[in-house]
């Protein structure tokens, strides 16, 4: 008889057994490493869409799997968020610190990818089972990444080394984006005569002394209207021979001898409303001279501004490109601190 | 002797034509019946299922009055206990020895039986039948006749109450013949009923009470010996005349049965 | 025309009736057989030692080189695009989901699924099947039961040996070619491998075992008088184990994705 017929049960027996045996010890392995009996502390994010996450994907921190996503979805409100739930593994809880922030990233030509964890560089002990974990899609989320204020790992990768590198000039030109906005602003406000700095001083000063024009012009006018009235009654009076008029005007009465000062009152008067009227003047030259500049001071700031966004707009093109990355990130357009001069009428 | 099998109105197609064509009969206990035919007429599908193996289209067998396809486990158990079938091409089980040939149905319907027991069993079955090699060899070491012999063995190795034989003394030696034929007696008398389908006249002569003709899937005819072979009916003739012309027909035992005046062929 | 296709239905229609009473009796054959020792124990351990342990040599080279072509062509590949981690969820959605128990199904229909239905197509060819039915046992669970069982235990235990061979041997044949180190590749071979990943590697071979085993046996059983139909019954046994095996694929793999 064959040796294998002969003994095929030993064969068979050693066959099935070494089999059992190796899913067995694949099982436990699988169990050691994936951590099934430690104890799992479960949370939530929330983020714009699910596309991307998938149920049992890693959560992962700098390489390290520290837990899964368990669900998906998508919540009934005006935004229409989607919330995952997920849990943390025991081994890696104290990673968790309050303020902590998931980012899904998305991987060049759109392979992998996963749910990176940015633990809070501030310490403290890990938030309540069932509280949130910010996202990057969510307000909070954004602004902890924009204040570095969670810890995030230098990328690897030949691109992703690349984009490190734009990263720094896209955040000065972000920089100096919000700079020139809040220039923008200050000229504006300095125009508006709302600061305090110097050309905002002047034109506080100009504006208080237009106005003061005003009211010495005023005064001016009344007094005038007052002396006109009273120039009036004194032609009246002149033209009584008996008047007390006559009598002043007796050359030996006392206006005569005011008056007989060979013009030196009138002389001054006429003076005074000379300067004054060249003031007025060069306060309108004045005037009218910053409001054809104005426009033309914002518009260039504001042109630089475009075009330091636009830049920023390529570089963040070439970041997020399509094929390396996500794509352009649909960014709220910032509404125009001033009108351009083309958008006025000429 | 009381019926115990009993066909009613059997018909066996085979596609869309039928090839056993609504056929009764009733198999006593104790009884010996040889079926006779030509070739292709369909005996041995007949033999089949009287035996319980082929289900028919229509029609019903009984076994003591129990339809044998409605049976219960239990119940076709023992009815399978109680018959043994020889097959007429052997059906030896071909990766099995001689030995575990004989030895299946026995650790199937005796699992008491010791290893001793059923050696025991085994080897008075195989002497008796004139078996005479080595019960460790395979069927396909065996020539035909030697795997014949081993077939009518099984068959007989679970002591049945009821024997079907299917043409059992084809490409057996005429020495081979005489030793079963005597044991067949033997069961015979101890009351066994033999059902077999064969062109041998010494069966017929010896053993057989009844006799069944059939032709192109019908019994023409069916009754005592000594009825059928004074029948008038020429096809009957015919198919009697193919067995009894054979030299070995005219022996004594056959002249007993028929009698000097009746004898016409 | 409408008179023979109407026929042609009918004869489908009783086919497949008669089949699934076929596959219902297996079914509790091998229920009965689970429940109690019987005769046909011996039939399985051969059945085992026939498609198990004699077709773990092909598994092996199979299995070895299709990971080691992953392996090589993986870590050469991937962290190009820094997916370098791919690399194994790759080897296990090929070798352990979809290609392990779909490359030993094929290896057991070309050696088993043939000889199953070579062996029964000539037992009843030579009454072989009669004969057992004449001394009470039934053929279903003699001859039936212990095949279909043997093919399904051997084709899951082939699959483990597949995915042993695959993901584990396959590493160290292409340390000829790469330096990944082994503990780094076995712990993250481990991470990325999921108990659904086996489950449904597991429940596929088990399913392709009893589709296997019940189409041959069923063939082989089918055969009429004739020993020229074995080679018939054979292709017939072979054609439908690998289209009902590729459709029970499909249904598994989207019940997996559902």
């Amino acid at each position: 008889m064959k040796f294998k017929i002969r003994y095929a049960d030993q064969i068979s027996g050693i066959f099935i057994l070494i089999a059992l045996i190796a899913i067995a010890a694949i099982l436990i392995l699988m169990g050691v490493n994936q951590d099934w009996f430690s104890k799992k502390y479960h949370y939530i994010s929330t983020f714009n869409s699910a596309s991307g996450i998938n149920v049992g994907m890693s959560i992962m921190l700098r390489g390290f799997r520290i837990g899964s996503v368990e669900g998906i979805e998508l919540l009934d409100n005006e935004n229409h968020t989607v919330r995952i739930k997920f849990y943390i593994e025991e081994a890696y809880i104290h990673k968790v610190r309050p303020n902590s922030v998931l980012e899904l990233t998305a991987s060049p030509l759109g392979l992998g990818g996963g749910l990176q964890f940015y633990p809070s560089k501030i310490p403290g002990d890990p938030p309540p089972e069932g509280s949130t974990i910010f996202s990057t899609d969510s307000k909070q989320g954004f602004r902890l990444v924009k204040e570095k204020a969670v810890s995030m790992p230098a990328k690897t990768d030949t691109i992703s080394a690349i984009l490190n590198d734009i990263q720094p000039i896209l955040t000065n030109v972000d920089e100096a984006v919000v700079n020139l906005n809040t220039l923008i602003r200050s000229v504006n406000s300095a125009f508006a005569g709302d600061t305090s700095g110097p050309v905002g001083q002047i034109m506080v000063e100009v504006s208080s002394i237009t106005s003061s024009l005003d009211e010495i012009l005023a005064e001016v006018s009344r007094q005038i209207d007052d002396i006109m009235a009273d120039i009036t009654h004194l032609t009246g009076e002149l033209s009584d021979p008996t008047g007390l008029v006559t009598k002043l005007l007796d050359p030996k009465g006392s206006i005569a001898a005011i008056l007989d000062d060979d013009n030196a009152l009138f002389s001054q008067i006429e003076l005074i409303l000379t300067n004054l009227n060249a003031t007025i003047l060069e306060l309108k030259d004045f005037t009218s001279y910053i409001n054809t500049t104005t426009p033309q001071i914002s518009g260039i700031l504001e042109d630089s501004r475009e075009a330091l966004d636009k830049g920023k707009d390529v570089l963040e093109g070439l970041s997020n490109n399509p094929l390396l990355r996500g794509g352009i990130s649909d960014q709220p357009q910032q509404s125009e601190t001033f009108q351009s001069y083309r958008d006025e009428e000429f | 002797m009381e019926p115990f099998i009993e066909l009613q109105h059997i018909i066996k197609l085979k596609g869309t034509r039928p090839i056993i064509k609504r056929v009764s009969s009733i198999f006593n206990g104790g009884e010996t019946t040889a079926i006779m035919g030509f070739s292709g007429c369909g005996k041995s599908l007949f033999l089949k299922i009287a035996a319980g193996i082929v289900p028919p289209d229509r029609g019903t067998v009984r076994f003591h009055g129990e339809n044998i396809y409605d049976m219960d486990p239990g119940n076709i158990r023992l009815f399978r206990k109680g018959n043994g079938f020889a097959f007429q091409d052997a059906a030896l089980w071909a990766n099995k020895s001689v030995f575990q040939n004989l030895a299946l149905p026995l650790q199937f319907h005796f699992p008491e039986l010791s290893a001793a027991e059923m050696n025991g069993r085994i080897g008075k079955i195989l002497d008796q039948s004139g078996y005479r090699d080595s019960p460790n060899l395979r069927p396909d070491q065996l020539s035909m006749g030697e795997r014949k012999i081993v077939s009518f063995a099984r068959a007989m190795v679970t002591d049945p109450d009821i024997l079907f034989l299917d043409d059992p003394f084809s490409s057996i030696d005429h020495h081979t013949i005489d030793r079963i034929l005597n044991l067949l007696k033997r069961k015979k008398e101890e009351g066994v009923s033999i059902i077999a389908v064969s062109h041998s006249a010494e069966l017929v002569s010896k053993l057989a009470d009844r006799i069944i003709i059939m032709h192109d899937g019908r019994i023409i005819e069916q009754g005592q010996v000594n009825t059928i072979l004074n029948t008038t009916n020429p096809l009957s003739s015919e198919i009697l005349a193919k067995v009894f012309t054979k030299p070995e027909a005219f022996d004594s035992a056959i002249l007993d049965i028929l009698g000097d005046d009746d004898f016409r062929l | 025309m409408i008179t023979s296709l109407g026929r042609w239905f009918n004869r489908k229609v009783v086919a497949f009736f008669y089949a699934m009473g076929y596959f219902f009796q297996v079914l509790k054959e091998t229920i009965k057989f689970i429940m109690s020792r019987h005769v046909g124990l011996k039939v399985l351990r051969m059945q085992i030692l026939f498609t198990g342990v004699e077709a773990l040599g092909i598994t092996a080279i199979l299995a070895v080189s299709l990971g080691a072509v992953i392996i090589i062509q993986g870590v050469s590949l991937l962290p190009q695009f820094g997916q370098g981690q791919l690399i194994y969820t790759i080897l296990i959605t090929v070798i352990t989901r979809e290609l392990g128990p779909l490359l030993t199904a094929f290896i057991i229909i070309a050696r088993s699924g043939t000889a199953i239905a070579t062996e029964l197509g000539t037992m009843t060819y030579s009454h072989e099947v009669e004969a057992y039915i004449s001394v009470g046992i039934n053929p279903i669970a003699y001859l039936v039961v212990p095949r279909v069982l043997g093919v399904t235990i051997s084709l899951l235990l082939l699959n483990i040996y597949f995915n042993l061979f695959g993901l584990i041997a396959s590493y160290f044949v292409t340390q000829f070619f790469t330096t990944v180190q082994f503990l780094e590749y076995f712990r993250n071979l481990l991470q990325t491998l999921t108990t659904s990943d086996i489950f449904s590697s597991l429940i596929k071979s088990v399913v392709f075992g009893v589709i296997i085993s019940t189409i041959a046996t069923f063939y082989g059983l089918h055969l009429e008088q004739s020993s020229t139909e074995i080679p018939i019954v054979v292709i017939k046994a072979v054609a439908h184990s690998v289209v009902v095996l590729l459709l029970a694929d499909v249904f598994i793999t989207l019940i997996y994705y559902m």
